[in-house]
């Protein structure tokens, strides 16, 4: 139809008599300079005026600058890119003043290749102030008047696209990655500073290679980055942890009851959540959890963590040949993760690799399920370290151990000042009278406490010393007998949010003095804490019974003799 | 004098006391041994125990047989409390003068044993706070200290095993202040080993005065 109409228009010019010649070819022409122009402008080998002298050295792949580190960079600059570039329309002047065509500048030294580029990018802001950057949440974080971050090393520097463009043309994982593999952080209220650069190629090795930012990232997207909300640290870790908890709502639960997550509730900035151990974007498979290098608990417990290597777990473990034995979250649980204040979560946790622990233990040991229960397995599984009695208050129906936090909250805080009002170490008596007030205090519980005792070791460190079990204590001597250095050490110890114990040392004596049969009526050691008074009674009772024998006999032999005198 | 022969120990009641009384001294040494450790040294701790808990066993079987004895027996009437105070009191004076005065002036016993009432008034007394308290009360504390845990509830009963342990340290006390005495007063028959020789054969020798109303 459109030919049959042109043909129709020519014969109608024909028949009117024709026109100019050349304007029968103007079609044509303007076909052919749009083809040429489009050609030209795409290829760069038309390099408009404005750039083509600076391109006639700088368009060489050969042009490098090497820096004051050592660190050499390339000072070619593509036609390509800047034709592409939504700056296409300015002159190389434009950003780099400092360059004419008749002044360019001395070769120059420059410090480094990012102090090179955040002198670029300080041209950016000629036209991009900070101020009109910071209102996009996304630079709002990264964006400031000393320039620390320079604007190339996410727009890129002669190719800069339109953000529109950029968009559309980018997956939306790369879209998000343009700015966070760059080495960029964020500064959080409290002061220490946060990474948010994210190591594409070891997202991709991790366990969520097909995740998509969004997916935990919810609220972000291309067209949406939500502004920071400020977090300090442990809020931040609070709220990573509500990210992993859309997938893993389980392991959640079971963190919440940790020692760790306690922290986090109780405001400890380096409380770690979940991604302190598996990390935000490096998550590793569960299995690389369970081996030596791998295990996280390593990165905070570094000292611990060299004690247990040097155990007999850690060697048989080490060794190759013993892949059962122990890793620290076989003891301590892997999300629910508890402290030795726990005592009989640790137990349970050796008697769960060593079921016939109690029935070998009996064979030689009276009163065996007492001993495991009253004794840490540390104590003498750990024969160098120091040991202390752990007093613990505790429910007397349910024997719920009372926490740090529980009895301040009672005391007002003033605990140091109930357990030990002299200064001079709790007494039978003070522990007595402190637990009394808090029957009192916890009336509306109508829960009776108790005290009960437990052989462990001083420090925590030394539990990870578990040496083979032919150098385990196993004289009965080395504990029941007065004066043994087990019972040296007393202490009533309150679990702290971190599950470790917070101790109120005990005076000396304290098990052996009278007041303890009522006030620690539940720890016990024959031969080792008896009393003084009862040793004194023995005495006495037996001398007396002596004197009064004694006595009498001497009287019948005086009485016998006058007998036979008279 | 005469002496008249008495049978008053009959044959399991012998067996008994024979065996009580080796008992109770293996328990005292061993008892020692465990709870001062520290002072004697004759056995290990642990033999200590183990023997402790054997002969306490033992023992507890022997009190059983003991009870059982008394209570299918006519012999119980030895143990039968006087219920008349007055009378009660009064003997029990005269006992004490006797064995504090009376017997270093060569007076005749104002008790006479028979197979009925082989005890004076203040034996008659103190075994029934022995045999009847004393006793049981120790072999109990003993059997929770044997497994506190096993007997967790009654441990906790007494009110824990501090306290279970002081009752049967008192009571350790008492046996052992006490069995030196009994034996010596063992020795204060017509001689000095005839209430001894008593116990193994079952008579008890009486010399009869020759004015006796």
């Amino acid at each position: 139809m459109f030919k049959g109409s042109a043909d129709m228009k020519t014969t109608d010019r024909r028949r009117q008599g024709g026109r100019a010649p050349l304007l029968r070819f103007a079609p044509a022409l303007f076909v052919l300079v749009t083809v040429v122009g489009v050609f030209f402008a795409a290829s760069g080998a038309a390099a408009g005026p404005r750039w083509r002298a600076c391109l006639s050295c700088h368009d060489d792949a050969g042009l490098f600058l090497t820096t004051a580190k050592g660190e050499r960079f390339s000072l070619a600059v593509a036609a390509a890119d800047l034709g592409g570039s939504v700056h296409r329309s300015l002159e190389c002047r434009g950003c780099h003043p400092g360059v004419k065509m008749d002044a360019h500048p001395a070769k120059r030294t420059v410090a480094s290749l990012e102090d090179y580029r955040l002198a670029a990018s300080r041209a950016c802001r000629e036209c991009h102030p900070a101020e009109r950057l910071r209102v996009l949440p996304q630079h709002a974080a990264v964006v400031s008047e000393e320039q620390r971050l320079s604007c190339v090393a996410c727009h890129g520097s002669h190719g800069v696209k339109s953000i529109a463009a950029w968009k559309q043309t980018t997956a939306p994982n790369d879209y998000c990655l343009t700015c966070h593999s760059r080495a960029i952080t964020v500064q959080r209220s409290d002061g220490t500073s946060q990474a948010l650069a994210v190591d594409a190629a070891k997202l991709r090795a991790s366990v969520h290679p097909n995740h998509a930012c969004a997916d935990c990232h919810t609220g972000f997207s291309a067209t949406a980055h939500p502004a920071g909300n400020g977090a300090d640290r442990r809020k931040h870790a609070s709220a990573a942890a509500g990210m992993c908890a859309r997938c893993h709502a389980d392991k959640l639960r079971l963190a919440e009851g940790s020692v760790h997550f306690s922290l986090l509730r109780s405001g400890v900035a380096g409380a770690p959540g979940c991604v302190d151990c598996h990390s935000a974007h490096e998550v590793a498979p569960k299995e690389r959890f369970a081996t030596l290098t791998g295990t996280p608990c390593r990165t905070c417990h570094a000292q611990i963590f060299a004690a247990y290597s040097g155990s007999m777990h850690g060697k048989a473990r080490a060794s190759g040949e013993h892949f059962d034995a122990p890793l620290c979250s076989d003891c301590h649980r892997a999300h629910d993760v508890q402290g030795s204040a726990r005592p009989d979560l640790i137990r349970n946790a050796c008697l769960g690799c060593h079921p016939t622990a109690v029935t070998l233990h009996a064979v030689w040991l009276p009163n065996a399920t007492l001993h495991l229960d009253a004794v840490s397995c540390a104590s003498c599984h750990a024969p160098q370290a120091e040991r202390v009695v752990a007093l613990r208050l505790v429910e007397a129906g349910t024997g719920r151990a009372l926490t740090e936090r529980e009895v301040g909250a009672l005391l007002g805080g003033d605990a140091a000042a109930a357990f030990n009002p002299a200064g001079s170490g709790m007494s039978g008596l003070n522990l007595w009278s402190a637990m009394r007030r808090l029957e009192s205090l916890r009336a509306t519980t109508a829960a009776k406490l108790d005290i009960v005792g437990r052989l462990e070791v001083v420090r925590g460190i030394d539990a990870h010393r578990l040496a083979d079990k032919s150098c385990a204590v196993r004289a009965c001597e080395s504990c029941h007998t007065s004066g043994s250095r087990a019972f040296d050490q007393v202490a009533l110890s309150l679990a702290r949010d971190d599950g470790r114990p917070k101790r109120f040392t005990a005076a000396s004596g304290m098990l052996t003095d009278a007041a303890s049969v009522v006030s620690i009526h539940g720890f016990y050691a024959l031969g080792a804490t008896r009393h003084g008074a009862l040793d004194w009674l023995l005495v006495l009772a037996v001398a007396g019974g002596l004197s009064v024998v004694a006595l009498h006999l001497t009287f019948r032999l005086r009485a016998a003799r006058a007998h036979k005198e008279g | 004098m005469n002496v008249k022969k008495i049978y008053i120990h009959p044959l399991p009641v012998r067996i008994w006391h024979w065996t009580n009384a080796c008992g109770f001294v293996l328990l005292i040494l061993s008892g020692l041994q465990i709870r001062y450790r520290d002072v004697i040294g004759l056995a290990s701790f642990e033999a200590s125990v183990r023997l402790h808990n054997f002969v306490g066993f033992v023992l507890m079987g022997a009190y059983l047989l003991w009870l059982l004895f008394y209570l299918f027996s006519d012999k119980i009437k030895n143990y039968h409390a006087e219920l008349n105070p007055r009378k009660h009191f009064a003997d029990s004076i005269n006992q004490v003068l006797y064995y504090s005065y009376g017997i270093f002036r060569g007076q005749e016993n104002p008790h006479h044993g028979s197979a009925y009432t082989k005890f004076n008034p203040m034996q008659k007394m103190a075994y029934q706070v022995i045999m009847l308290l004393v006793v049981p009360v120790q072999f109990l504390t003993g059997l929770l200290l044997w497994d506190v845990q096993r007997f967790a509830g009654t441990v906790a009963a007494f009110g824990g095993v501090r306290t279970v342990d002081t009752i049967h340290v008192l009571f350790f006390i008492f046996f052992a202040a006490f069995l030196p005495v009994h034996a010596y007063l063992a020795t204060l028959g017509h001689t000095p080993g005839a209430h001894f020789k008593a116990m193994f054969t079952g008579y008890e020798e009486e010399l009869e005065h020759a004015k006796r109303t």
